[in-house]
């Protein structure tokens, strides 16, 4: 390889590459996201992941972080009318806190029990909550697991 | 059994002891559990700590010195190649669609899955729990993502971690899901079970004897391993 003329390509494109990653960064310097992981049905584990989601609105600013909590499993059960933890669910929702439910667990404790399942208002679905999780950490949402 | 100095238990993480003394530790973590304790939780230390002062390098640690001259320019090669894809990329890649994430209920496939999708798709899952219920929905989920994947007919490497308690999934006699494993083993070709050393260590040294499933692989340490693949863009889930 002949270093001689390659070298300052390469230094240019590294250049370049930094300004485009420097620039994106740049972009949303100040918001954060954050995804938050609820898989337990236990009912103080909902509780604290709301908890978590509402503090942190609290300390940095309802405007500086984007946070959306995801259920799957056992975990669904947050947001039924099932567990007393989803009472807290539509109010948060309008303070733009996101709540997403597996659509597969759904599906299939529905298909276990023959009824089907309600979710509470200001729920959105997702087709399933673990590739929910996994899109998100690609667009650089941190990941928390209470 | 004396016990391995310290000072020689680094040297010899690093490489850089004489041929006796190699063989003397070597001898003393094949009669000792303890002694392969420490070795690991040498390493799992030094690895943290390279990761904490290199971070964000892929991977330094694997260049030899000798290497170091061409390394630095296959880095400076990978880090161009690399920049001209990011580029092509915002140059091609059309805005995403704003009403795809309302519509997600309606819609039968993830975004992540969406064909044109680039890079192979690489997950942790960790399990360091012995709950029975946390087991079961681990293999769910990891099935589900590996089914989904190959649906998609988009490229996956997953792996799946245990370490503490999470162990005893991946353990003959202990695991209530073994049969299971072996499944989603020979069905997909991208899963790795991989049982943390430094557990297997401790448990060895209270003197329990670990038998592993066929299946199962074993890493130095679950923790610098979980943290090490994360720094290289990997996504994580706990269960």
């Amino acid at each position: 390889m002949n270093t001689k003329i390659v070298k300052p390509i390469l230094g240019q494109i590294m250049i370049l590459m930094l300004l485009l990653t420097g620039s994106s960064a740049f972009a949303d310097e100040d918001v954060h996201k954050l995804v938050i992981q609820v898989s337990t049905d236990d009912v103080r584990t909902q509780n604290i992941a709301m908890n978590n989601a509402v503090n942190l609105q609290k300390a940095l600013g309802q405007d500086n972080i984007i946070i959306e909590i995801v259920a799957y499993g056992p975990g669904l059960s947050m947001m039924t009318p099932k567990s007393p933890a989803s009472k807290r669910i539509p109010s948060l929702a309008m303070q733009d806190i996101t709540f997403s439910a597996c659509g597969n667990t759904k599906a299939k404790m529905e298909a276990k029990s023959g009824k089907k399942i309600e979710l509470v208002e200001g729920v959105q679905m997702v087709p399933a909550g673990v590739l929910r999780i996994m899109e998100l950490q690609e667009q650089g949402y941190a990941y928390v697991r209470p | 059994m004396k016990s391995i100095p310290d000072q020689q238990l680094d040297a010899f993480v690093d490489d850089q002891l004489s041929q006796t003394d190699r063989a003397n530790i070597l001898d003393a973590m094949e009669s000792s559990g303890d002694a392969r304790n420490k070795v690991a939780e040498t390493r799992r230390l030094k690895d943290l700590l390279r990761l904490a002062y290199q971070n964000q390098r892929p991977n330094p640690a694997q260049f030899r010195f000798k290497y170091r001259k061409f390394a630095s320019h296959a880095i400076a090669a990978a880090c161009g190649a690399l920049s001209m894809l990011v580029l092509l990329e915002v140059m091609y890649t059309p805005p995403p669609d704003p009403q795809l994430h309302q519509q997600a209920g309606a819609a039968s496939e993830s975004n992540l899955l969406a064909a044109g999708s680039r890079q192979p798709e690489q997950v942790l899952f960790h399990l360091s729990s012995d709950d029975q219920r946390a087991a079961q929905l681990l293999l769910d989920q990891v099935e589900l993502v590996a089914s989904q994947y190959a649906r998609a007919n988009r490229e996956l490497r997953l792996i799946v971690v245990t370490n503490n308690l999470g162990l005893r999934l991946f353990q003959v006699g202990q695991s209530q899901q073994a049969e299971r494993i072996g499944q989603l083993y020979r069905k997909y070709d991208n899963i790795v079970f991989a049982a943390c050393g430094t557990t297997i260590g401790k448990q060895a040294a209270a003197g329990e004897k670990v038998e592993l499933l066929p299946e199962v692989i074993v890493i130095d340490s679950g923790v610098a391993e979980l943290t090490r693949r994360q720094q290289n863009g990997w996504k994580y889930i706990r269960i």
